[in-house]
């Protein structure tokens, strides 16, 4: 064993080097817990800041009502786990609206009785909601169901008056074939608009 | 409904949600113990890939067993190994794709072409792999056909299997979004 004398007395001997290792480690675990703090605030900030854009979308995804509780929670731990990846990318709302979609387009969906009750339950809530509040809404939510879910997607956030070039970042598509699929999907909602004679 | 009142009808929308139902942040999103949907089902492929390799592996002990008579034995232990080993490669493949699956970086249309392709796997394995499983079952039932104890084990076994499996199959499903719409 060669023992380096040039380096401090604490780290030339086994037995002082480990209790000097295990201090460091208390220390940095010290450290990371005052990042989590600090992550923890900026998170609850920049959730307080985007929850009308987290609420709409995963409504807009969501079967039930549970089914909607849980595509937010899934949306906010997929959110919580990518913030730390995300600080040196671009625009943050482009970030959430990806992070959202992507929770809502990749699972869950409930199926069978349990869930036709689930949705009888939404339905009737949302009409009361819609009839005190606003009946165009109705016919919103109405129509965006009927759209496919990248469909659904692109048109949240054209909605939402994101550019073209945010919507095409967001979705993995040219500025171009984002112009022309939300042409298309307005000449379909329009055609389900008059079908059902809104 | 013109665009201007569609787009200020959904803009209130928001508005109203971000009133009526504030998020709140449960501490299980910020200590990390909530599991996604999407974490769940990569939990369940990686259960299922231990279990099948386990099991190939347990085959192999029936060797040394004395129920089965020496001709038929290394053919039908093989299979089963065969068998397991499948099942253990094809759950490892979807345990694979669906983690590969990074909704913080990926594109919105990558995400929803990976996750129609993990729910399409699954069922194309499951063509292969039922089929399999009734092949094995009937060879084993054409074995025992005299001993009327080791029939009742194999049925009991069936029936419990064909029981999990379909518990199973729903749990998967329902942990996928229906995206055959896309």
């Amino acid at each position: 064993m060669t023992l380096n004398l040039s380096a401090p007395i604490y780290l030339r001997y086994a037995p002082l080097r480990c209790v000097y290792q295990i201090i460091e480690k208390i220390c940095e675990k010290r450290v990371a817990d005052h990042q989590d703090a600090a992550d923890n605030v900026s998170f609850t900030n920049i959730i307080t800041a985007h929850s009308g854009i987290i609420n709409k979308i995963c409504r807009s995804f969501a079967s039930c009502e549970s089914d909607y509780e849980d595509l937010r929670q899934d949306a906010l731990v997929n959110i919580w786990r990518g913030l730390p990846k995300f600080r040196s990318q671009a625009d943050l709302k482009t970030w959430i609206y990806r992070v959202v979609l992507n929770t809502c387009v990749s699972v869950y969906r409930r199926y069978s009785h349990a869930v036709i009750q689930c949705d009888i339950k939404y339905a009737t809530e949302q009409q009361v909601d819609s009839n005190c509040d606003d009946d165009n809404l109705q016919i919103v939510e109405l129509l965006l169901s009927q759209l496919s879910v990248s469909d659904r997607s692109i048109i949240v956030m054209w909605l939402d008056d994101l550019s073209y070039d945010d919507i095409g970042a967001v979705m993995g598509l040219n500025r171009n074939t984002v112009a022309t699929r939300i042409h298309r999907i307005k000449l379909k909602l329009r055609k389900i608009a008059d079908q059902k004679s809104f | 409904m013109d665009d201007n009142q569609f787009k200020d009808t959904w803009q209130r929308h928001g508005n109203q949600l971000q009133q009526d139902n504030p998020l709140n942040i449960s501490p299980q999103i910020t200590n990390g113990k909530r599991r996604t949907a999407l974490m769940r089902l990569a939990d369940r492929y990686k259960l299922f890939t231990i279990i099948a390799f386990s099991s190939s592996v347990m085959s192999i002990l029936w060797m040394r067993s004395s129920i089965l008579d020496g001709a038929i034995r290394l053919p039908l232990i093989l299979s089963f190994i065969v068998y397991f080993l499948t099942c253990g490669i094809m759950d490892c493949v979807l345990h694979h794709n669906v983690t590969s699956i990074d909704v913080n970086s990926m594109p919105t249309q990558e995400v929803i072409m990976r996750a129609m392709r993990c729910r399409k796997l699954h069922l194309q394995f499951m063509i292969i792999l039922i089929p399999a499983a009734i092949a094995l079952i009937g060879a084993l039932v054409w074995l025992f056909n005299s001993q009327t104890p080791f029939l009742v084990g194999i049925l009991a076994g069936a029936v419990t299997g064909l029981i999990i499996g379909t518990v199973q199959f729903r749990r998967f499903m329902n942990d996928y979004r229906a995206v055959t719409d896309y």
